[in-house]
């Protein structure tokens, strides 16, 4: 058990995104110099290695034993784009945000980064003394892991431990899982429902 | 790991200079953000089936919710069947393919994963294209082919255009796994290679051979919307060995011996002649007005005055006068009391009687002379051309494209010169597509071909819209023949069964969702242009197959020294502004706004409805016809005497042109192709002895496949609610895939619902369940083609790569064809046995 700072929670959340794109050196390298020490790799990854568990995790083309989208654990049906993603999108729209991943908004890279945007938003009113500012940032993390992202993310873990082929994902999925519910209960929150909401 | 979150000291540290610029890679830096949109309805078309309909999808906040069908079409209106919803699963599956991808084990074959990673669109087009310059450096062109299924018209561009400046003649088409069969009928009686739209609104009887308007082919949204008023007014008699959606509310359910349907067709033409009830004001009558059609006896012909017809009395002489209801029920084992019911009640409605012939009977080895059989009975009655009749498609307009010869060098036009590969027009494959040897496609035939390197072997292949892996009988043929080929391409929405042996595979958009294109189709009296439209922003990195792809392989073949592709591309421009495209994008758009300028530009109008311009077209998302002339074609039928021949010189004529091609006679092509007939009886209607794999002795049971109401051409089986929902198959079960057999035979054989059996044919096997039922003739196996996928995704294989969900009914088909028509036989074909697992 430990304690991160602020600045290493916004960290934890862009490196987490950063983690769900397609793997290349940059994030190799990101990963080898961040001082969010529990998200080092306990062994340096092969990158080819990585891009192929990546792609038959998350991409296919076969099938997608890990599909890295809200709506597919949150609804039935088992498809993206559905009530869930819309909502999400809604989410986005209130914080003047637009896409630039060709991704549906759900992506799990897409909703960690919106963690981290938001992380930032609050660090940023409070340094500007806008503390009512700042209790609403807290508030909107709170409601998106609620509902969304901490809504789903330990379905995400199971799946992915389940199919990956290398250490680095499976270590990656519970330690994306871990830190959210973590997260959850530093914000004194109740328990994510994880019942199917959108059906 | 665990983690404990302290938010004070989080706020402690608010200060670091980290908040300042934050770091984005999901989101856009400063983006415009998004703004809500209101739902609208935006025309596009179905292509779940060939119906094409004209369809309208509920967009809101940029994503699809809901189907309909466009209420400004006169073929299939508002209405929409059941299969078309599916595709809102379909475009929003998380197993589409997103990006390109290309292989990393070189090693091909049905037990090794390929080992896809992501690449770009350049490293994929780099790959495709230096393997189309290695074959231009090499003056072997040819050895490129282009595979298409499913297309819309937009498809010449990749098709023909592309394949032919590239240099090969190998632009192969699905259609001889569609229902090419179906054609031959209506071509060499009425001079006709189409499929037929039917009067039903003013239709007093319907026959359908094989075919189930309301669950599958053709226009199932049209014809579902007025069956009920047509069971009100008119009979229907269904001719088919499984209780089918359309036999399961009509009058008469006629459980044919599968492959025989040509004894009953004609049995029941003997039956009308006999009886008087052919049609005297098409077909003409007896000089002297006494009917001499007397079974067993021949008439003089010139006893006989046609008006619109030929050979009705060479027919009757050569084929009919011996085939009596009492021969035709022991062949069909079909009671002779109902065959001649049906047959008095058909004639009897006369010209109102349609005689609809669908893939089943035809689709057999020797199913040619069942498609000529079963479709003359339209001639007998009068029905053809007529109210309550028989339709051919309406007068329909499209612009050409810009000529691509002029693109072509000297290498491209040596590459052209070669055979096609799919052995068409050799001395066993006639495929008399309109009357020329080798005028139609043999696609099943390109696997031995491969296999044999006969004519060559093939080096560069690019399939796209297709999944021939799967959807051809005896597929396993195509795994090792695709293993064979150097560089295979596949641009596809889903990785199938084909992907598996593919090199490189290109994320395609959804036709119905995310493609601009056009389809033509008709029913009720109209033909109707529909146009498919990205009505919403594609989620993934995907092209458009028949248009972007073909420009941006054109793109990259002129950065590396060939710019000829690029060149003619540039030739379609924007009909509106004169603009030369620029981009993928742009020429996609231009492309359609050309092929389509005759409807929608009021200068260029030549008929049906008129528009204002693109924009009233592409609003609309549908042009109609004119209404159907009915009788505009008797006395002046496109065959060899202008009328409906029941002799057909134009078959004559295409037979002899394809034996003197190949320097011998009529009889030993007849022979060579495996048909029975010898002398003039190849002419008219006949009834073959169907050719059926297997001995009775070892395999007692015959085979009968038919279509899924759900499959949506086979790209269905990974939703969801295909499988929820798939006992809508008559007898089938939700979420597995059943064989059905009679419960009499299940007794004989031990055999009850839900055991686990295994269905073996002379050329393969499968493994499902067994499912007793009422509705499977005994002596057959009834089994629905659409499950048994073993790639395609997460839900349509029980586990992936290994273990497929059911069986696919190709594993147990013979490769075997209508050679004719170049049909493969799908149908009446083999014979199998059945064992408990």
């Amino acid at each position: 058990m430990f304690t991160v700072t602020a600045a290493e929670r916004a960290e934890a959340y862009r490196l987490l995104s950063l983690c769900f794109h397609p793997p290349d050196e940059r994030l190799l390298e990101a990963l080898r110099e961040t001082e969010v020490t529990w998200l080092r790799p306990a062994v340096d990854p092969v990158l080819t290695e990585l891009r192929k568990d990546f792609a038959q995790l998350f991409v296919g083309p076969f099938m997608v034993p890990a599909p890295p989208y809200g709506s597919v654990y949150l609804e039935s049906g088992r498809r993206v784009c559905g009530d869930s993603t819309m909502e999400v999108m809604a989410h986005y729209r209130e914080e003047g945000l637009d896409l630039a991943l060709k991704e549906p908004a759900d992506h799990v890279a897409v909703e960690l980064e919106y963690m981290y945007l938001l992380a930032v938003r609050e660090m940023t009113a409070v340094a500007a003394g806008d503390e009512a500012g700042a209790a609403g940032y807290l508030a909107k993390q709170r409601d998106f892991l609620l509902r969304h992202l901490g809504a789903w993310v330990p379905m995400l873990r199971d799946r992915i431990v389940e199919s990956a082929r290398t250490g680095f994902y499976r270590r990656l999925a519970r330690n994306a899982d871990s830190f959210i519910r973590a997260d959850l209960d530093a914000s004194a929150a109740p328990r994510p429902d994880r019942s199917p909401r959108f059906a | 790991m665990t983690t404990t979150l302290d938010r004070r000291s989080f706020l402690a540290a608010t200060a670091s200079g980290l908040a300042v610029a934050p770091a984005l890679r999901a989101f856009a830096q400063g983006g415009l953000p998004m703004t809500p949109e209101p739902g609208a309805w935006k025309p596009t078309t179905c292509q779940g089936c060939t119906s094409w309909c004209a369809t309208q999808i509920y967009v809101e906040n940029g994503r699809a919710t809901k189907v309909r069908g466009n209420p400004n079409s006169k073929v299939n209106g508002i209405h929409t069947c059941v299969r078309s919803h599916l595709s809102l699963q379909q475009v929003y599956d998380p197993d589409r393919i997103k990006v390109p991808m290309k292989r990393t084990n070189p090693k091909k074959g049905r037990g090794e994963d390929p080992g896809f990673v992501p690449i770009g669109w350049d490293e994929a087009l780099d790959h495709i294209a230096d393997s189309i310059l290695d074959l231009r450096r090499n003056n072997e062109t040819h050895k490129y082919v282009l595979w298409r299924g499913r297309y819309s018209y937009l498809r010449d561009i990749i098709y023909k255009n592309m394949t032919q400046i590239i240099g090969s003649p190998n632009g192969i088409s699905h259609s001889a796994i569609c229902a090419e069969a179906e054609k031959f009928g209506p071509f060499y009686t009425e001079g006709e290679w189409t499929y037929r739209q039917y009067d039903v609104a003013n239709t007093n009887y319907v026959l359908l051979w094989g075919a189930d308007p309301i669950a599958a082919n053709r226009q199932v949204s049209f014809y579902s919307s007025v069956w009920g008023d047509l069971l009100d007014r008119a009979s229907v008699a269904v001719i088919d060995p499984r209780l089918s959606a359309s036999a399961s509310k009509a009058d008469e359910w006629l459980a044919v011996k599968p492959g025989e349907d040509g004894a009953l067709a004609v049995a029941i033409a003997h039956t009308i002649l006999v009886e008087g009830l052919w049609n005297r004001e098409f077909v003409g009558d007896f000089v002297d007005g006494v009917n001499r059609f007397i079974p067993g006896r021949d008439v003089k012909e010139e006893d006989f005055e046609e008006k619109f017809t030929h050979g009705l009395v060479k027919w009757w002489n050569l084929e009919l006068k011996d085939r009596t209801i009492e021969w035709s029920a022991k062949i069909t084992e079909l009671p002779a009391d109902r065959i001649r019911s049906v047959a008095i009640g058909f004639a009897k409605a006369a010209p109102r009687a349609i005689s609809w012939v669908g893939g089943g009977p035809v689709m057999q080895v020797r199913g040619a002379y069942n498609s000529m059989a079963a479709h003359a009975l339209n001639g007998l009655v009068g029905s053809v051309d007529n109210v309550g009749g028989t339709m051919k498609g309406n007068k329909k307009f499209m612009d050409e494209w810009p000529d691509y010869k002029p693109f072509m060098d000297t290498i491209a036009e040596e590459g052209v010169s070669h055979k096609k590969i799919d052995q068409r027009g050799t001395k066993a494959f006639p495929a008399l597509n309109e009357g020329k040897s080798g005028g139609g496609v043999v696609t099943n035939r390109c696997a031995d071909a491969i296999l044999a390197a006969d004519p060559y072997d093939v080096k560069v292949a690019i399939g796209y819209f297709n999944n021939f892996a799967f959807s051809c009988p005896q597929s396993e043929r195509w795994h090792r023949a695709l293993a064979r080929i150097p560089t295979v391409v596949h641009i596809t929405t889903h990785a199938s069964e084909f992907t598996w042996f593919a090199d490189i595979v290109l994320p395609a958009a959804n036709h119905m969702y995310e493609k601009w294109g056009l389809c033509p189709a008709m029913a009720g009296g109209y033909t109707h242009i529909t146009l498919n439209q990205p009505v919403i922003e594609p989620l993934w990195d995907v092209k458009i197959d028949e248009t972007e792809v073909p420009w941006l392989i054109g793109a990259k073949l002129a950065e590396k020294g060939f710019p000829n592709l690029l060149d003619y591309l540039k030739e379609i421009k924007d009909p509106q502004t004169g603009a030369t495209p620029t981009d993928e994008r742009e020429f996609a758009l231009y492309a359609l706004k050309h092929t389509t300028r005759v409807l929608w530009d009021p200068e260029k109008h030549q008929g049906g409805d008129p528009f204002e311009g693109w924009e009233d077209l592409r609003s609309t998302g549908v042009w109609n016809s004119d209404p159907y002339p009915f009788r505009g074609r008797w006395g002046k039928m496109k065959t060899k005497t202008g009328r409906f021949e029941f002799y057909s010189e134009t078959l004559k004529a295409a037979l002899v042109g394809h034996a003197e091609k190949h320097e011998t006679d009529v009889d030993d092509i007849l022979e060579t192709a495996e048909y029975l007939a010898r002398g003039e009886q190849a002419f008219v209607p006949h009834y073959e002895q169907p050719k059926v794999w297997g001995s009775p002795d070892e395999y007692p049971l015959l085979f009968v496949d038919y279509k899924s109401r759900l499959n949506r051409e086979g790209r269905s089986a990974n939703c969801t609610w295909y499988q929820d929902f798939k006992d809508l198959d008559p007898g089938d079960e939700r979420w597995d895939d059943v064989a059905k057999l009679n419960p009499v035979d299940g007794e004989k054989l031990g055999i009850a619902s839900g055991d686990r059996i295994r269905i073996v044919s002379p050329t393969g096997e499968l493994e499902c369940t067994a499912k007793l039922w009422e509705g499977a003739r005994p002596g057959t196996v009834a089994k629905c083609y659409g499950q048994g996928h073993w790639a395609y995704g997460r839900v349509a294989a029980r586990s992936f790569g290994s273990v497929p969900r059911g069986g696919n009914n190709n594993d147990i088909l013979p490769a075997d064809y209508d050679r004719l028509s170049g049909s493969s036989a799908f149908y009446g074909i083999t014979r199998v046995k059945v064992t408990k697992i």
